[in-house]
């Protein structure tokens, strides 16, 4: 389907619960800059920007107008993309379209967000997502929406509250490794099944954070004889309106991972994911979501997730490493969040995922999550 | 690799915009007979026979125009359910699928311990004495065989 298309840099800020070091512009800058000089480019190499946040968080609209002077966007072609959760993932959709058609040839995508701006409002902003005449009155938020999953999930396999918790220990493990990662401390068992708890059965250990941060992705149809990841499969879902629809009958909440998955799955030949693919970049934006949508992708059958984790297969050493990078348990800037994604995939399939590498990668799965239970996946791998 | 110090200066503000939404020609139905009859409607589909809760303009699985309505509920099964801590005391939410209904309704669940809920119970629907034509006109859910219907 049109030009083969590569990510040849990838760059990402520091990112951490508050960045009062910087404006939004210069936030960006960061993560463009790194991408740039990942790829060994100069901004004159990019012929179209795409650009995207959540836009509520930080109170601006036209957020593409106030994020050009970080993307040296001035004079050039610039789409702003604003999906929620998927914003990242979204991003590097729409630049992989962008480049495949031939329509550019060099695509910069850029997702970035700035959550300690409404400081504390964090569910304000994501409750303002959801339709304001049947679910805004009688919602929950954010960590209820994705805890009434969880029940769901655990009612059904009988998973143990110290088998999510698994999940986030493996992830600060990896952070630690990470120095982009927001949170980079360890943390026990008992750490987690002390935490507070938010929402039967969410803890507050087995939430994700909300950090400041920004990524920077160069996606190309031209490599020459740059270290390329090339894009190998690309598939998104939307969903159905109302929580009640996305859980009428369906065997999981997230069956839109499940048919992206497949789409992509099949573009790049991909039939055994558990064996073929070396490295997952996965959005799980809690513990029970890991597990659910490990699932959800084919990685093992319904209900063996908790093996998965628990029998270390998605350690870094391990057999199928998920989240090498902390994931979004560790970092959590949402409109950049799901590109991150995709920037570690690459990294790692290009080699140059540093300390947290996972030893010759070649294929790497990513994913994003966001609105109202959508997927989003992009394959990457190391041979075109 | 570590953030640098820089001046502290931040702009503070606040935002503050009143809106109204309306329900549109289904969500219109479908509230005034909740405020008017106490009665909870469902959208059947003349293609599939999907009855979807809330209404919407076309039937999601099939596209077909669903203009038929349907009563449904005031009982029904809990799908799943969480209780949140987050504020002063605890508040139990869930998805309710009606009876007659495909899908479920997200809302508050009353009258129950946490200990006590369970996915797959039957429950109720509380209406509220006050109606204002809102989905709130449905207080929440309640477990069924409870004494309670409107409150
Ligand atoms: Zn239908």
């Amino acid at each position: 389907m049109g030009e083969r298309v590569a990510i040849v840099g990838a760059g990402q800020t520091l990112h951490r619960s508050r960045r009062l070091d910087v404006s939004a512009p210069e936030l960006i800058d960061e993560a463009v800059q790194a991408a740039l000089t990942d790829a060994g480019m100069g901004p004159d190499g990019i012929d179209a920007i795409v650009v995207g946040n959540m836009e509520h968080f930080e109170g601006i609209h036209l957020s593409d107008l106030w994020a050009v002077e970080g993307t040296g966007g001035v004079g050039k072609p610039q789409l702003k993309i604003a999906t929620g959760g998927t914003t990242g993932s979204s991003l590097s959709q729409a630049a992989y379209y962008l480049v495949a058609s031939g329509a550019f040839r060099t695509v910069l995508a850029v997702g970035w967000e700035r959550l300690s701006d409404s400081e504390g409002e964090t569910t304000t902003g994501i409750v303002t997502a959801f339709d304001p005449i049947y679910e805004r009155p009688t919602l929950a938020g954010a960590v209820s929406g994705l805890a009434i999953m969880a029940c769901q999930y655990q009612s059904k396999y009988g998973t143990r509250p110290e088998d999510a918790a698994e999940v986030v220990i493996q992830a600060r493990e990896n952070a630690l490794r990470n120095p982009h990662a927001h949170l980079r401390k360890p943390v026990t068992t008992a750490e987690v099944l002390a935490s507070p708890m938010l929402s039967t059965p969410m803890r507050y250990l087995d939430m994700c954070p909300t950090s400041d941060g920004a990524a920077a992705v160069l996606f190309t149809s031209r490599p020459g004889d740059r270290s390329a990841a090339w894009v190998r499969g690309v598939s998104g879902a939307h969903n159905h309106v109302y929580l009640g629809d996305v859980a009428e009958g369906a065997a999981s909440f997230l069956n839109t991972l499940t048919i992206a998955a497949e789409r992509a799955y099949k573009q790049a030949g991909v039939t055994s994911p558990r064996e073929q693919f070396d490295v997952v970049e996965m959005y799980e934006p809690c513990t029970w979501a890991a597990l659910e949508w490990a699932e959800s992708l084919g990685l093992c059958a319904k209900g063996q997730a908790a093996r998965l984790w628990g029998e270390g297969t998605t350690r870094l050493d391990g057999d199928l490493p998920v989240n090498p990078s902390g994931g979004v348990l560790c970092t959590n800037p949402i409109g950049a969040t799901g590109l991150v994604r995709v920037a570690e995939g690459s990294l790692q399939v290009r080699g140059r995922a540093g300390e947290r590498q996972v030893d010759g990668a070649r294929l790497a799965l990513t994913t994003g999550f966001g609105g109202s239970f959508w997927s989003e996946v992009m394959i990457l791998g190391r041979d075109a | 690799m570590d953030i640098p110090d820089v001046e502290p200066v931040a702009v503070e503000g606040r935002i503050r915009i009143p809106y109204r939404w309306p329900a549109g020609k289904a969500g219109g139905r479908f509230l005034a007979a909740l405020r008017d009859e106490s009665r909870l409607l469902g959208q059947r589909c003349p293609k599939c026979a999907r009855v979807a809760v809330p209404p919407r303009p076309r039937c999601l699985s099939c596209g077909a125009v669903a203009d038929e309505w349907v009563p449904v509920g005031p009982e029904g099964e809990l799908v799943s359910w969480t209780v949140a801590r987050g504020g002063p005391a605890p508040v139990a939410w869930g998805l309710v699928r009606l009876d007659g209904a495909d899908t479920g309704v997200l809302h508050r669940l009353l009258d129950v311990a946490p200990e006590a809920l369970k996915s797959g119970m039957r429950m109720r629907a509380v209406l509220d004495g006050r109606r204002t034509g809102q989905i709130t006109d449905i207080a929440g859910f309640a477990p069924a065989g409870g004494a309670t219907c409107n409150r």
